[in-house]
């Protein structure tokens, strides 16, 4: 009697291990994309925040899906830019024959963050379709680079760096110190009060 | 995401769908605040599950609810989280597995704007209740009362809903606004409970001392009251 040859045996061996492999390594990738990290986070801040500027922005969204599903929304929303020196990165104060010399580093933008309680909702339509925050959180995400842009040139450092020496003027001033030097590590230089 | 007529879920096609999304800015305005923030605490929040305590029973919150039942002030608290999850299109006593994430960042340290640090010469005594001097050359020291500590910024961190797998709430932007404003209370409650106030106050000790002996001081002293 002749052997069957090519058992199917075999078959279902070469053609099962790749689909177990892909199977596995489907449910790796699937795996990894849910798990998100959620870790609090708790850390010393050295930072003098000495000034801040609003930006209230108007934002229209719409999204069109499946040929029915219409939601629109129209909302104004704060934007809320901190100035000031990050201590951390030096700030010194050394007394230089009769006067204090004040080194630190230039003020910067230490924070950047849309005011949620600011929200101002004209309108949210919703047709065949509840509106989801990615509808709209995705562009507040995105304005805030803009805001950036826009807050570096305007003149917010400047005033954050002039209200820090007005603050550390008055304290040493008070204090019988009268002749002060500035040097800002970083954009300016320094100056004389 | 979910796209449904009469149950048949449709095809995602590219194009049967448009996005469009626009901004400018209307107006700005510019502030002095004076902030030395020391301690920073950065929470990731899950709503409701982060509010309530982990044995809760929803369904119990519910009978309150529907019922205007008053109770007590936790009781009460619950039954404003659960209108607030109602309000947001969530109802926890039916199913457990809808919440919202967010991230609440909150910082402490001393709010200098308006007191006699910001501007001394204001004030007819000075920094003098506060600042004191001894001693001179190497051996001069310094004792200083600092104002305690309190929060001095608290804010939502903005989030891309399309770069996290977080689940993408059905919210609309004044929904959103009404959640937080709703929570900000009871995560200032949280922070000052994990003891945000007396991190800062420590840190703020251990930073100005240090500038303080940089710049000469042999000893720098902190005193609870005024001087």
């Amino acid at each position: 009697m002749r052997k069957k040859a090519s058992s199917p045996r075999y078959f279902y061996l070469i053609f099962s291990v790749p689909v177990v492999l892909l199977v596995f390594l489907l449910s790796l990738e699937l795996r990894d994309k849910k798990i998100e990290e959620a870790a609090n986070k708790i850390r010393r801040l050295e930072e003098l925040v000495t000034a801040r500027q609003i930006y209230r922005n108007v934002i229209y969204t719409e999204v069109k899906e499946s040929l029915i599903v219409d939601k629109r929304s129209l909302f104004t929303i704060n934007y809320i830019v901190t100035a000031g020196v990050d201590l951390s990165s030096g700030f010194t104060l050394k007394a230089d024959g009769n006067r204090i010399v004040v080194t630190y580093p230039y003020p910067k933008i230490l924070s950047i963050d849309a005011d949620e309680s600011s929200i101002d909702e004209y309108f949210a339509l919703e047709r065949f379709g509840k509106i989801r925050q990615s509808d709209y959180l995705n562009k507040v995400y995105d304005e805030r680079e803009r805001i950036r842009s826009e807050a570096l040139g305007s003149e917010l450092l400047e005033r954050a760096d002039r209200n820090l020496q007005n603050l550390i003027s008055g304290i040493l001033h008070d204090r019988g110190i009268e002749e002060i030097r500035y040097q800002s590590v970083g954009k300016g230089g320094g100056s004389e009060s | 995401m979910d796209r449904y007529i009469a149950g048949i879920s449709l095809p995602s096609l590219s194009f049967w769908s448009h996005r469009k999304e626009s901004a400018y800015t209307v107006a700005e305005e510019i502030g002095d605040l004076y902030f030395l923030n020391t301690s920073e605490y950065r929470l990731k929040l899950i709503f409701p599950h982060d509010f309530v305590d982990r044995d809760l029973s929803w369904w119990a919150v519910k009978e309150m609810y529907e019922r205007g039942f008053e109770g007590d002030e936790n009781q009460q608290k619950l039954v404003e989280v659960y209108r607030a999850c109602l309000d947001v299109g969530i109802d926890p006593a039916v199913d457990v597995y809808d919440f919202i994430i967010l991230t609440a960042v909150v910082k402490a340290g001393i709010n200098i704007s308006g007191t006699v640090f910001e501007n001394p010469s204001r004030y007819r005594d000075g920094l003098d209740s506060y600042v004191r001097i001894k001693g001179e050359g190497v051996e001069k020291s310094l004792s200083l009362h600092l104002p305690p500590s309190q929060i001095t910024e608290l804010y939502i961190e903005d989030r891309k809903p399309s770069e996290d797998n977080f689940p993408d709430a059905k919210l609309t932007p004044g929904q959103w606004r009404d959640l937080v404003s709703f929570l900000q209370p009871g995560i200032r409650e949280k922070v000052i409970r994990l003891g945000i106030l007396k991190d800062a106050d420590e840190n703020g000790r251990a930073l100005v001392g240090k500038i303080l002996k940089d710049s000469g001081f042999a000893e720098v002293y902190f005193r609870e009251r005024k001087l």
